[in-house]
């Protein structure tokens, strides 16, 4: 180091405040662009601005419908008129007590205490007082390392009865024993908890590949038999697409005469060929519910097992089992919607515990609660317009610009088609991609088609082609203005005039055709679904709100709740949008700039 | 050797309606900062000789054919696409007729400009700006820091093509073609464009190709002028030469309907009669001939050769078989 450079105190200060000065140099330099421009002037334009917040606050509400402590959209209840709203303040109508059990009106009651979550496993334990309640509590805390939620009620005997709802994950559900057959098949096994004084019993299900039934081997069946952990086989199960085409008393002596315990009962394809002997009301009750599961999907009964297992082998002071329920609060959403509500609901219950919302907006025929109902229809409706909007976003701009930009017979070509597109009647077009997709859907099941995605993406699919030609109109008319050829005299690359001067001129005026699409692709949903071609029940969109207020629709009692709150909701909606677009339009419009 | 050097310039394009020869067989040479007037009316090909210099004809329709067309020795013809847009704005620019509408309504101004300096050489965003504001102070523009976060709605007409030249002198291009610059502007900003034209000319030492149907532009600004009518060069004179004595009827006849200030003020204008023909379909023969009151038999049959005329210091040609004739008679102001 030179010597020179040790006395450099003098030197940083004079750095510093230059560097100070280039600083606020720089600051002034900062230009503003489009966007943030636009920001601003959006911001200040009240009624837009107001537009945008409610937008928000409504699409967060229903995209965190599993947090709010609203009560299940699907439970239905024994009642036989839609009741009217009641203040927040109001007492509660107080809950009836369930009813014998094994009757049919039990599943329709217990109902009642769903609160709205997701898969819940619910221990019923009889308690002798509090203090054994809580035991029971951190005994099930422990089992299964989640929180449960406690309901109490009086038990006949003096006693408590102890509900401890436990919310399960996705990734619970699936407790299936799974074996790989020898020539292809497989064959699942899994165990139904012991519940409502059933024993526990084990069901396997068979999956065979070979469609004419040549694999059917009741000696595999006795192969995956011996290996139940040591149970009692008791239900045989087989899933449709195995044994068709034979009929079903050969199913029957086959597998009855291959078999090496005998079963109580078989049921080929969700239907019961056979009866055992040994087939008690509990048992077929077992089975009907192992059919429900399958069907649903919903596979998941090991946390009753486990529970009765810990209970004997380590009694607790005070505290009975007295049995295993398991219900669904809501559809089930898959990826990452599902996995974002599997936090929201721990949310839910770490915030909210059990309690929840009366029926503010009334509950209709079937006694769900409207309120729910409009937030997790909302919750379908919004996702159509955005699934539906960004898929006519992107086939719509590309399409269109690619047309306008190339121009010549190319365009007069993509035009010629959009115009043929145009000229079928929409309504026709999905309802013959929607068969299409269902019959596809039962017949290749293994491909797992999401009908509603399919929804989703079909009205996208349509709602393209106005939308590639305002593009079009857009790209045609700037592509011949000065400044796009002033741009390429001064030797800017094609990529760059599309990125730096076309695109931009055409946002702003997409942005504003697709505040007006959502709007449209909203109500074609709601339309479809009216129609019944759209968002199936129980799920619960818009137009099925729409088809559950014309259905009461009567001389005799009114019953305004069920068509106010829901066309509110949606008209709200909609004016907001269409506010918004407007606010957009100026907002994007430099030429406003200072005057709004 | 010239700047930029073209020989025999065609220019055609095959449409439904028949082949349109835009551009037929124009040669002219331009030296370093001098200036050169292409004059004729509307269609007679002067754009799209412009538009051929920058190689900016769209192929296809277009196709453009010269025996040499060369930027310092360097054919512009056989350029790759690369190499154009390297041309393009740096050392060849244009600027358009319509300020209005050759700035992009949603990038400032100061977006805009740096843009050319963006696409051509490497320099930071500031130095970029710096030398976009220092661009609108040479043109005249005061505040020119403020003017550049501006919008181009917010300049006027005189402010915009003020940009518009900024922005074509801002890598200081060796040529600049000047499309009819003036003409969307009103009458004394013109005259102050025109005067900004010519100072930064001398300072630059840039040669412009001036496209106008502007006499009198034509007049105070060019060194040397190009007569055009119907794709062909048809006169090409020093300024001077040619508005003294016109050597073409039809060049005659566009200083004759030029209004004056001095003689019967009230007189009707002197004008061409009938219109410009359709360039898909000439007439044989000399193409003005169906409006020329000096047709003779020849002219009907003989496509006119370009006679050159004049001494080797002042060269000037003419594409008329009575240019001898019609030196005496223009003299007076030409009444063809």
């Amino acid at each position: 180091m030179a010597p020179t450079d040790i006395e450099g105190s003098s030197r940083w200060a004079l750095d510093e405040a230059e560097a100070k000065r280039l600083q606020k140099e720089a600051r002034q330099f900062k230009g503003e662009s489009l966007w943030t421009d636009a920001r601003r002037r959006l911001r200040r334009n009240r009624t837009a601005s107001f537009a945008m917040w409610f937008l928000v606050m409504f699409g967060g509400t229903s995209v965190l419908a599993p947090l709010l402590p609203l009560p299940s959209p699907k439970a239905l209840s024994l009642r036989d008129d839609a009741a009217p709203p009641e203040w927040p303040w109001a007492e509660p109508a107080p809950l009836p007590k369930p009813p014998a059990k094994g009757t049919a009106a039990t599943k329709a009651t217990r109902n009642l205490w769903n609160n709205g979550w997701r898969h819940r496993t619910t221990l019923v334990v009889d308690a002798a007082d509090t203090a054994a309640l809580e035991r029971a509590a951190s005994w099930a805390a422990d089992l299964t390392g989640r929180a449960p939620v406690v309901e109490v009620h009086a038990a006949g005997s003096g006693g408590l009865e102890g509900y401890l709802s436990v919310p399960m994950l996705r990734d619970d559900v699936p407790r299936v024993d799974y074996a790989e057959l020898s020539d292809g098949g497989s064959v699942n096994t899994w165990d139904v908890a012991a519940s409502e004084g059933r024993d526990a019993f084990s069901v396997i299900s068979l999956s065979l590949i070979d469609a004419e039934g040549e694999s059917f081997d009741p000696a595999l069946v006795s192969a995956a038999q011996a290996d139940v952990r040591g149970r009692r086989l008791r239900v045989l199960l087989s899933r449709a697409t195995s044994v068709e085409g034979r009929a079903a008393w050969l199913v029957e002596a086959e597998l009855r005469n291959g078999l090496a315990h005998p079963v109580d009962v078989i049921l080929v394809g969700g239907r019961i060929v056979s009866e055992g002997p040994g087939l008690t009301d509990a048992a077929r009750s077992g089975e009907q519910s192992a059919r429900a599961r399958l069907s649903e999907g919903i596979e998941h009964a090991d946390l009753g097992r486990r529970a009765a297992a810990s209970l004997a082998a380590a009694p607790i002071d005070g505290v009975r089992y007295a049995g295993t329920s398991y219900e669904d609060g809501y559809w089930p959403f898959t990826g990452l919607v599902g996995a974002l509500d599997d936090l929201l609901i721990e949310a839910r219950i770490a915030i909210f515990g059990s309690w929840q919302t009366g029926n503010w907006m009334g509950t209709d025929s079937k006694g769900r609660d409207l309120m729910s109902r409009i937030v997790w229809g909302s919750r379908t409706s919004i996702l159509v317009a955005l699934i539906a909007s960004a898929c006519s976003l992107l086939i719509g701009v590309l399409y269109g610009a690619f047309s306008g930009f190339v121009g010549g017979r190319v365009d007069n070509l993509m035009m010629r088609i959009v115009d043929i597109l145009y000229s079928i009647p929409f309504i026709f077009v999905v309802i013959f991609l929607i068969t299409m997709v269902q019959g596809l859907a039962e017949a290749r099941p293994d491909l797992e088609i999401d009908r509603e995605l399919v929804f989703f993406l079909v009205i996208g699919a349509i709602y393209w082609l106005t939308m590639a030609r305002v593009v079009r109109g857009q790209v045609l008319s700037l592509k011949n203005t000065e400044f796009i050829e002033a741009a390429r005299v001064m030797g800017a690359s094609t990529l760059r005039i599309l990125l730096t001067h076309v695109v931009p001129n055409v946002l702003s005026i997409v942005i504003v055709y697709l505040t007006l699409t959502i709007p449209a692709i909203m109500l074609f949903e709601a339309f479809l679904s009216f129609l019944g071609l759209g968002v199936e029940p129980p799920k619960v969109s818009w137009g099925l709100l729409a088809v559950d207020g014309t259905q009461v629709i009567n001389p005799i009692k009114s019953y305004w709740w069920l068509v106010v709150f829901p066309a509110l909701a949606m008209g709200s909606t909609l004016l907001a949008l269409n506010v918004l677009g407007d606010g957009l339009r100026d907002a994007l419009d430099p030429k406003m700039r200072g005057r709004s | 050797m010239a700047l930029l050097d073209v020989r025999n310039l065609r220019v055609r394009f095959e449409t439904h309606h028949g082949v349109v020869r835009a551009v037929d067989g124009v040669s002219f040479s331009l030296e370093e900062g001098e200036t050169l007037g292409l004059v004729g009316e509307s269609g007679s090909g002067k754009s799209v000789t412009n538009l051929s210099l920058m190689g900016l004809v769209p192929q296809p329709p277009g196709v453009v054919e010269a025996d040499a067309l060369t930027l310092e020795g360097r054919s512009i013809l056989e350029m790759s696409d690369e190499e154009l847009r390297r041309v393009r704005g740096n050392e060849v620019s244009m600027i358009f007729q319509d300020p209005m509408t050759s700035l992009n309504p949603l990038l400032t101004i100061g977006r805009q400009l740096t843009e050319v300096l963006e696409v051509h050489e490497r320099v930071t965003r500031r130095e970029a700006r710096r030398r976009a504001a220092k661009g609108l102070d040479d043109v005249g523009i005061p505040e020119p820091e403020k003017r550049l976060d501006q919008y181009p709605h917010e300049l006027s007409g005189g402010m915009r093509q003020r940009v518009m030249i900024a922005m074509g002198l801002l890598c200081s291009p060796k040529v600049l073609l000047a499309d009819e610059p003036t003409t969307a502007l009103d009458v004394t900003i013109q005259a102050q464009i025109l005067e900004l034209m010519k100072s930064l000319q001398e300072s630059h030492g840039t040669a412009i190709v001036l496209v106008t149907h502007d006499l009198g532009v034509v007049a105070g600004m060019s060194d040397r002028v190009n007569v055009m009518y119907a794709g062909k060069l048809v006169e090409t004179a020093s300024a001077e030469a040619l508005f003294e004595s016109p050597r073409h009827p039809y060049t005659a006849g566009l200083l004759g309907s030029v209004p004056r200030l001095t003689g019967d003020t009230g007189a009707a204008l002197d004008s061409i009669p009938g219109s410009p023909p359709d360039l898909a379909a000439l007439p044989g023969g000399c193409a003005f001939r169906p409006r020329c009151g000096q047709a003779i038999d020849r002219c009907a049959s003989e496509v006119p050769p370009l006679h050159v005329l004049g001494s080797s210091s002042s060269p000037r040609r003419t594409a008329c078989f009575e240019h001898a004739r019609l030196g005496g008679a223009a003299a007076q102001g030409g009444d063809a």
